[in-house]
């Protein structure tokens, strides 16, 4: 739908505006990029690295307008967190989390699948997504094989919170990354503010038939859940003088993060340097060369496939952005509306969440971003009647992703621990089950927005 | 070497633990070691070179290469990096271990590195069907 | 706890100087650091001069943090008892969050067209080390000079020289002396003077391209009227005479001396270089993606395609070449392990010094830096290159070089505009910086990363090189090379 709209502005663009004659090519550029990545036949960061080349050598911009287009902001924010992850996992505080969560429960399966969700949602609320199911999926694992009950409930709401939780503070998730840091005057705590209550209805309710549908047939013998009793979850604490320091920098790094807007400290700058401090703090006590060794090993963990996915990604949208593609897009978008704000926020709502669910969402919102300031500009919204539009784009392109299997990364994660664990995840199964909780989750926000902002 | 490399031989061990005069471990030395020494030393290297696709050779060539060795005490060579459990260790984790290493395990005592004996696959599923 | 050191230096240096007023800088913590006698003389003006800056935390003087920081920092990475990247990014940091810049100057300040070529051209390398082309090279002219062990040191030191010329030292020693090493065990000779012209030529040869050795891409990438072309034509006659000078004594310390039995001559000359290609069809793509690449350098600057974009570009074609024919789940596992291949604490360690200096240039330290030494110079061009030779040579056999480049850049740039210099008048003083910078590496074992990377393999091999064998050998042949470029910029620039 998008791609049309592109072609169909890509020949307005070329034939209404002399100066910008490049408009065509720049447009195809993107679209075959597009194209390309989601077809899943080759590396999505190799790919939106060439076609970021294409656009230089094109001329359609120069290597210091490409670069200008990369938000070095989102880059170093990824970064950051990511060594902040690749430190803290080998603590062994999320199997320590997920083992304390089955003790709560006292080993009542529904119970540890409540709590484990919750666990999962609150982690992927401040970490990324994939590194929490990484680190609970294989705990959680363990602890059904001990219950012998069927995992696949357990990993079906673990997908939904990881999801659901990422929604909820700019740190959570990609698209709320990208957003948190393209748009200024949106805070940390704007975030949290807007976003957590939604997110926190959405999860209740998702359990609901979660419950309906597994939870309330899930039992496991009185011997099965002694078996899971007698883990000991300090034991799953690998070190936990390492674990003090994690903590000590996630926590100066939280702070660093909701008192920083204002004071003009970027989450860049706050992440990357708590990545360095821990890292320093990590290695006291030890030889260089194994100061040198960890610090590699630490680097080698940061996904640089996105993040080069990210940089090649924001290149190209600066390209059509100069070919004055986007500036088209965005005036489309309000003559479709009426120029009605509160239209636009329905529909990036809906559509951002149905094109979550079917591609990656982070190149859908690489684009709607620029797309968006230029309707805002175009409708002359303050600041402050704007945010609705950036609720909305965050919530469908965040929870959109539990939409189907591919809906995002965190999901394909999971489906392969399962299919390792001897219990593979069928598209279409998952696909009936989550899609429906998907739209629900979505008519939730819609009535959120609603009562919220655009009553 | 000579004698270390003669016992692995006779009773077809894959490793035997190296011991200091006061009865600690030291080492391990298995035919993992053996088999490395046999080859240029860089190719066993990180970042060496892993492959060799190019060096022709026989049989002459590697007796030659352990002769260097035959007379060095086996302490030298002996592996620092290997698995070994405690009295206490959980049967889990021990299975685990020998999972892991294919192997005989030493067991240590945790204080102070004395040898206790050594732990076999064999012993725990022998235990078991018992 | 070198965090909570740094910040209790700066918050004591801070509260006084929030307490005395501000005429007697007093940059106590940086003794050691060579940038003090400037302050002490200019401190006191350029305090009054940058006072105004208000953005910093409590009021602090920017320059005395920015100055603290830097020297700091610097102090640290020399100690060497933390991992370099680690440090810098943690300067970085404190430089923002202590308000000396704020994160879109830091960001501005990183030099992205150095950080995208180290990538894309560590990206291309990751790949075509695969393919086992550097042993191929390795063997085919070790069979090639009969196996004798002086014209294969010869033939190596060669190879190693050509091919650092176009890709980074690190990675040619990395792909070269494994090789080497297996070839002296095989001819049982001993593998120090191999290493030892290894390391040496790996600097020399560096030293011909833009691309050669990190403070050559930062050059190459800061100052906008020097080209490809012009780093090949300026820096490649005298590095052949340097490569035949340094022959010289290495033949006379160890080569006329090396002897091989026939018999080990003959194992060797059995060696088959065309099994080491383990990958024709990828070596074909290599070569072709190289091809392209080092054509984009040369003819894309009229064009103003820049190198960092042709890297890129060229590293990102390459992957996609490399993967063709392959299932998805295997491309995307093999580009992740490319960017695995990729040096990330050296790029960290360069966006971390490239806002650190930012930070020390904002604050105006730079500026006095420049005007002391055209004032010690008197201006004079010529004594200028002459010095920025010989104390880049010495700086950097002591301490990394790329820290001192990178701060020497901006350092010049403005003794360039204070003196009013043309272009190709300045020409003199960059080739300079180049030049003993990176021959200056040849000083000593720490003088560059190459050469740590070189004395880690023959550790692991069993054959440590000393520091100070090292040294007593390598630092008048350094001196001498050094010798030569006094005289090759004397008689062609000045």
């Amino acid at each position: 739908m998008l791609l049309q709209h592109v072609a169909v502005v890509a020949e307005q663009a070329s034939g209404a505006v002399g100066a910008a004659p490049n408009a065509w090519l720049a447009g195809g550029i993107f679209l075959a990029c597009y194209a390309v990545v989601m077809s899943e036949r080759f590396n999505r960061a190799n790919v939106a690295l060439l076609a970021a080349g294409l656009m230089i050598f094109s001329r359609i911009l120069t290597q210091q307008e490409a670069i200008a287009g990369i938000d070095f902001n989102t880059i170093g924010l990824l970064i950051g967190m990511m060594l902040i992850v690749s430190v803290t996992q080998q603590t062994g505080i999320f199997q320590f989390l997920a083992v304390s969560a089955a003790h709560r429960a006292r080993g009542n399966p529904w119970g540890i699948l409540l709590l484990l969700g919750l666990v999962t949602a609150v982690t992927s609320a401040l970490l990324d997504n994939v590194t929490t199911v990484l680190l609970i999926v294989p705990v959680t694992l363990a602890i059904t094989e001990e219950l012998e009950v069927s995992p696949y409930p357990f990993l079906f709401s673990q997908i939904l919170c990881s999801n659901i939780g990422g929604a909820a503070t700019l740190i959570g998730d990609p698209p709320n990354i990208l957003i948190g840091s393209q748009v200024s005057g949106l805070s940390f705590a704007d975030f949290m503010v807007n976003l957590a209550p939604a997110a926190l209805v959405v999860l209740a309710a998702t359990f609901v038939p979660i419950w309906l549908v597994w939870g309330r047939r899930l039992h496991a013998s009185a011997e099965a859940r002694a078996r899971v009793m007698a883990f000991i979850p300090r034991e799953a604490i690998t070190d936990p003088a390492l674990l003090k320091k994690c903590l000590i920098v996630i926590a100066l790094v939280i702070i660093g993060f909701v008192i920083g807007h204002g004071r003009g400290l970027e989450p860049a700058t706050v992440a990357l340097t708590g990545g360095a401090l821990l890292m320093l703090l990590s290695n006291l006590d030890r030889k260089i060369d194994e100061k040198n060794e960890r610090v590699h090993h630490f680097f080698g963990h940061v996904e640089w496939t996105t993040i080069f996915f990210f940089v090649g990604l924001f290149i190209v949208v600066a390209g059509i952005e100069r070919a004055g593609i986007l500036a088209k897009l965005s005036a489309l978008i309000v003559d479709g509306a009426g120029g009605d704000r509160n239209a636009i926020a329905y529909a990036v709502l809906w559509v951002s969440a149905i094109a979550s669910a079917v591609v990656d969402n982070i190149p859908f919102v690489a684009t709607m971003i620029p797309t968006l300031k230029g309707v805002v500009a175009e409708l002359g919204l303050g600041a402050e009647e704007a945010e609705p539009l950036w609720w909305s784009l965050s919530l469908g392109a965040c929870l959109g992703g539990n939409g189907s299997l591919i809906g995002a990364s965190a999901n394909l994660i999971v489906a392969g621990f399962a299919e390792r664990a001897g219990q593979p995840i069928r598209f279409l199964t998952f696909l009936k089950h989550s899609f429906p909780l998907m739209l629900m989750s979505i008519a939730i926000c819609h009535v959120y927005l609603w009562l919220r902002y655009l009553s | 070497m000579g004698e270390a490399i003669g016992i692995l031989v006779a009773r077809r061990f894959r490793s035997v633990p190296v011991v200091d005069d006061a009865g600690k471990m030291i080492g391990q030395f298995g035919v993992h070691a053996l088999l490395r020494m046999m080859v240029p030393r860089i190719a066993t290297e990180r970042l060496g070179l892993p492959h060799l696709p190019f060096v022709q050779d026989d049989l002459e060539d590697l007796r030659r290469r352990l002769r260097r060795f035959w007379d060095k005490p086996v302490g030298e060579y002996a592996e620092r990096d290997y698995f070994v459990v405690h009295p206490d260790t959980p049967l889990t984790k021990t299975v685990l271990s020998l999972y892991h290493t294919h192997d005989n395990l030493p067991v240590v005592d945790r204080k102070t590195g004395q040898l206790l004996g050594i732990i076999s696959y064999w012993d725990i599923v022998q235990r078991l069907l018992n | 706890m070198p965090v909570l050191l740094a910040l209790l230096i700066l918050f004591v240096l801070g509260s006084r100087r929030a307490r005395e007023p501000p005429v007697d800088p007093q940059p106590a913590p940086i003794v050691h650091s060579p940038l003090v006698p400037v302050l002490l003389q200019h401190g006191a003006t350029a305090v009054a001069e940058h006072g105004d800056v208000s953005s910093v935390i409590f009021g602090w003087s920017a320059i005395a943090v920015a100055t603290t920081l830097f020297g700091l920092t610097y102090a640290l990475i020399m100690t060497e008892r933390f991992n370099r990247a680690n440090v810098a990014m943690l300067a970085a940091g404190l430089m923002v969050l202590l308000g000396v810049i704020n994160q879109h100057q830091a960001v501005v300040g990183v030099d992205f067209n150095t950080i995208g070529l180290l990538i894309g051209m560590m990206l291309i390398v990751a790949v075509t080390r695969e393919t086992g082309v550097f042993q191929y090279l390795a063997i085919w002219s070790a069979k090639k000079v009969k196996a004798k062990p002086w014209g294969i040191l010869l033939m190596l030191a060669v190879v190693t020289a050509v091919t650092s010329a176009f890709l980074d030292n690190v990675t040619t020693v990395l792909l070269i002396v494994p090789v080497t090493l297996v070839l002296t065990e095989e001819l049982e000779v001993p593998p120090y003077p191999f290493l030892f012209a290894e390391i040496l030529f790996s600097n020399i040869g560096g030293t011909a391209t833009l691309i050669g050795d990190p403070p050559n891409i930062m050059i190459g990438s800061q100052v906008e009227y020097i080209t490809f072309l012009d780093f090949m034509v300026n820096l490649g006659p005298v590095v052949i005479v340097v490569m035949i000078a340094t022959i010289f004594p290495i033949w006379l310390i160890w080569g006329r001396k090396m002897t091989a039995s026939d018999e080990a001559r003959q194992r060797v000359m059995e060696f088959d270089e065309k099994a080491a290609i383990t990958d024709k069809p990828l070596l074909v793509k290599c070569l072709v993606v190289l091809g392209l690449v080092t054509f984009g350098f040369i003819v894309g600057h009229p064009y103003g395609f820049e190198p960092a974009t042709v890297a890129i570009t060229g590293g990102a074609l390459l992957m996609i070449l490399s993967n063709l024919g392959r299932k998805i789940d295997e491309k995307n596992e093999r580009t992740h392990h490319f960017f695995g291949h990729v040096e990330w604490t050296t790029i960290f360690f360069f966006v971390g010094l490239f806002i650190v200096v930012a930070g020390v240039e904002h604050a105006g330290l730079l500026n006095m830096l420049a005007d002391e030494i055209v004032e010690r110079t008197e201006g004079d061009r010529a004594a200028i290159s002459i010095a920025v030779l010989w104390v880049s040579a010495i700086a950097s056999a002591i301490v990394d070089n790329i820290p001192f480049v990178a701060t020497m850049i901006p350092t010049l740039k403005t003794v360039i505009a204070d003196l009013g210099m043309s272009q190709s008048d300045s020409m003199a003083l960059w080739w300079s910086l180049a030049l003993g910078a990176c021959m200056g590496g040849n000083g000593s074992l720490v003088g560059a990363s190459a050469n740590l990377i070189v004395a880690g393999f023959a550790e692991r091999a069993g054959q440590r090189i000393k520091f100070t064998t090292f040294m007593l050998h390598a630092f008048p042949m350094m001196l001498m090379s050094i010798a030569i470029c006094h005289v090759y910029i004397t008689w062609r620039y000045l």
